[in-house]
């Protein structure tokens, strides 16, 4: 029972890692540009983890810090919290905002400009 | 009395009102009038050409301020990293058109010199081009709802991932009620926005300066299509804030949720 508990923590603990680098970082891509395709392949990834049992079946996780939920092979009889997540995913939660930030004021600033050419009609005035 | 003054001063203005063409008649011997009307004409012909060379000037000035116009919406165009390789490759086409048709325009104008042939040339800038009445402002639609149909699509990834998450806490049996009601809301919002912005570039492409004046109701509708779907997005993107907010509640986090 202790060792699906650590399982589950594992992998709600990578799952939290792997979700949010996925969505974090980049500027807007456009669609089908070949920058696009990591974004989804990542979340193809995180979608998979619930069926993952062991750490090593994810490709790219980032490596565990001192504080991380202990393995599926450790041995350690401790209970395994939620909260037991290293700051670095934290820190990735972070990014995924920070980039949906970024994404927005660049439309914010493309809109602006398309209120402002809308408003230079005026400039078709024969002088 | 009175009647006497009136008399007085209007013969007095008689008599000032023919002196100038008495005066006249006796200083100007026929070959000088003839020099003088000579001389009307030469200025009369140099006002007439200054008028075509301000005329030409303005022309031009106005022909060169599209050109950098257009040079900026390439820029603008070439700058973006979201915008549909299909709709770059029209609008920079279109672009290119009109750069080389102005221009066109422009030596036509230089080489005129008659006030007429101005008169037909000049209305060309803008009947046939419409470069801040049509095509700026589509250039600048098409970009800005493909950056929102770009954004729209990182929401939806992220929408995808924060379920995955609260499917994980659900499992331990958190209560993710409220966060799934907001990401319920989220996907809603990306939907109808993605809807919204991928609708503007069919709105406007097709759009050409022969469509002017009517054009404009349909570049304002695209606007009004556009703001909507830059709220909905916006919205989601809140969403999205919250969400993660209680995500680091329940998982932890360096600082104050």
């Amino acid at each position: 029972m202790q060792q699906l508990s650590t399982t589950r923590a594992t992998a709600l603990l990578l799952a939290v890692v792997m979700v949010t680098a996925g969505c974090g970082s980049g500027a807007l891509r456009s669609v089908g540009s070949p920058t696009d395709q990591r974004p989804a392949t990542e979340t193809e990834t995180a979608t998979r983890m619930p069926s993952t049992t062991a750490a090593g079946a994810v490709p790219n996780a980032e490596p565990a810090g001192p504080d991380a939920t202990p393995s599926i092979s450790s041995t350690s009889t401790t209970t395994p919290t939620v909260a037991a997540v290293p700051g670095s995913g934290v820190e990735d939660i972070d990014l995924l905002l920070a980039g949906l930030d970024d994404a927005l004021a660049e439309l914010d600033q493309l809109l602006n400009q398309a209120a402002a050419a809308m408003a230079a009609e005026k400039g078709e005035i024969i002088p | 009395m009175t009647m006497k003054r009136l008399m007085t001063a209007a013969l007095a203005a008689l008599i000032l009102a023919a002196v100038p063409g008495m005066a006249a008649a006796q200083e100007a011997p026929p070959g000088e009038r003839a020099t003088e009307a000579r001389e009307d004409q030469a200025a009369t012909a140099q006002r007439q050409a200054d008028f075509v060379n301000r005329l030409k000037a303005r022309a031009l000035e106005a022909i060169d301020e599209r050109l950098v116009t257009i040079d900026e919406l390439e820029a603008a165009i070439d700058r973006s990293d979201t915008v549909h390789p299909g709709h770059a490759g029209q609008l920079n086409g279109e672009l290119r058109g009109s750069a080389a048709g102005l221009e066109s325009l422009a030596g036509k104008i230089g080489d005129a010199d008659d006030v007429e042939t101005l008169r037909a040339l000049i209305p060309k800038i803008f009947e046939d081009y419409r470069i801040y009445a049509v095509v700026a402002p589509k250039v600048h639609l098409v970009l800005a709802a493909d950056a929102a149909g770009a954004f729209a699509e990182r929401l939806q990834a992220a929408t995808e991932s924060l379920g995955d998450v609260l499917n994980r806490l659900e499992e331990y049996g958190i209560d993710v009620t409220d966060a799934e009601a907001l990401l319920t809301e989220m996907e809603r919002l990306v939907a109808t926005g993605t809807e919204s912005a991928t609708a503007v570039p069919g709105m406007v492409l097709g759009l050409t300066p022969a469509d002017y004046p009517e054009s404009t109701d349909i570049l304002r509708s695209a606007q009004a299509e556009l703001q909507s779907a830059g709220a909905d997005l916006r919205a989601a993107r809140e969403n999205a804030h919250v969400i993660v907010r209680f995500i680091r509640s329940v998982v932890g986090g360096d600082g104050p949720v």
